[in-house]
């Protein structure tokens, strides 16, 4: 039954695809499969890319499961750059490398046309390997505990957006003690959620910003600075952002 | 953090599924595509099938 299941699940999976290099080297994982099987976008994926405007939230985690030929990585379990990274994939093997943009000339103040050719895009060194269970260890500067930290996945990045839009109006949403929760795995080898929860709670900004940081600082990522030279030859530093068009080439 | 996935990165226009018919008619009349092969088809292969019978079916000057 298992293997007539395990069949099913993965009949697409000779369908033509692509060998993609995730930026994590798989890491995060238990396969540790560096890279993945990605199916190239159809048609049928299309129809889905049309239906986000009705359903926006489980977009990305759609496509995707649709187009990831593994049956030992879940989507919901990536992290957020090697969902990038596929995505990235798909436009190109689609509607090409280019991807243009409107930037604003620094000295003249007015927005020239450029063109980035996505497939020169590179992974951001970090500084830090993780563990073999894919967690990090760091001692924090003020509290002195020994934490044990984990990055979020793509499904939990959605989960903390979906949180804050239900969270009562008008009042702050706490979104860093929301996601530290999510971050810490153990204090102090203490793994008991209840006391990550009261440490999280009186935590010192200079510990909880030695964490954003430190995760900043060591979560594999694609490398999204550019910088490009305006009409006025004066040069431009941008982040590459996927706005509307990144799809949408023929309108 | 970085995000720079917006919920606008697929939003493909309601438009575009009025474009994507037109394309499978174009195969379907020329090639006799049947839906099933319009739908699995990859995306590049299908641009570069209707790029050609465009092409070919354009007058030379």
């Amino acid at each position: 039954m298992e293997s007539e299941l395990l069949k099913a699940a993965t009949e697409n999976f000779d369908l033509p695809h692509d060998i993609i290099t995730l930026p994590s080297k798989g890491k995060f994982y238990k396969s540790k499969k560096k890279s993945v099987k990605v199916g190239y976008l159809t048609a049928s994926d299309e129809d889905i890319i049309v239906s986000g405007s009705r359903n926006r939230t489980n977009i990305v985690l759609s496509l995707i499961r649709n187009k990831l030929y593994e049956h030992d990585i879940r989507p919901e379990e990536m992290i957020e750059p090697d969902i990038e990274a596929i995505l990235i994939f798909l436009r190109n093997s689609s509607f090409g490398y280019d991807y243009t943009m409107l930037l604003t000339d620094p000295k003249t103040g007015k927005q020239f046309e450029h063109t980035e050719i996505l497939d020169e895009l590179d992974f951001k060194q970090v500084s830090q390997e993780p563990d073999e269970d894919g967690t990090f260890t760091t001692k924090l500067p003020k509290t002195g505990a020994v934490v044990k930290l984990k990055l979020l996945t793509y499904s939990e990045i959605l989960e903390l957006d979906s949180m804050a839009d239900k969270y009562p109006e008008h009042r702050v949403i706490p979104k860093v003690t929301w996601r530290l929760l999510k971050q810490i795995v153990s204090v102090n080898d203490n793994t008991d959620k209840a006391v990550i929860s009261e440490f999280v709670s009186s935590l010192p900004i200079m510990d909880s910003k030695h964490i954003r940081n430190f995760l900043s600082d060591n979560q594999p990522s694609i490398d999204l600075k550019r910088i490009a030279i305006a009409p006025s030859g004066e040069k431009v530093s941008y982040e590459i952002t996927f706005g509307v068009d990144f799809f949408r080439p023929f309108f | 953090m970085r995000l720079p996935l917006g919920l606008t990165f697929f939003a493909l226009s309601s438009d575009y599924t009025k474009h994507l018919i037109d394309e499978f008619y174009l195969l379907a009349r020329m090639l006799r595509m049947s839906y099933t092969d319009f739908l699995r088809i990859p995306t590049y292969k299908r641009k570069y099938l209707i790029d050609k019978i465009i092409e070919d079916n354009t007058p030379k000057t």
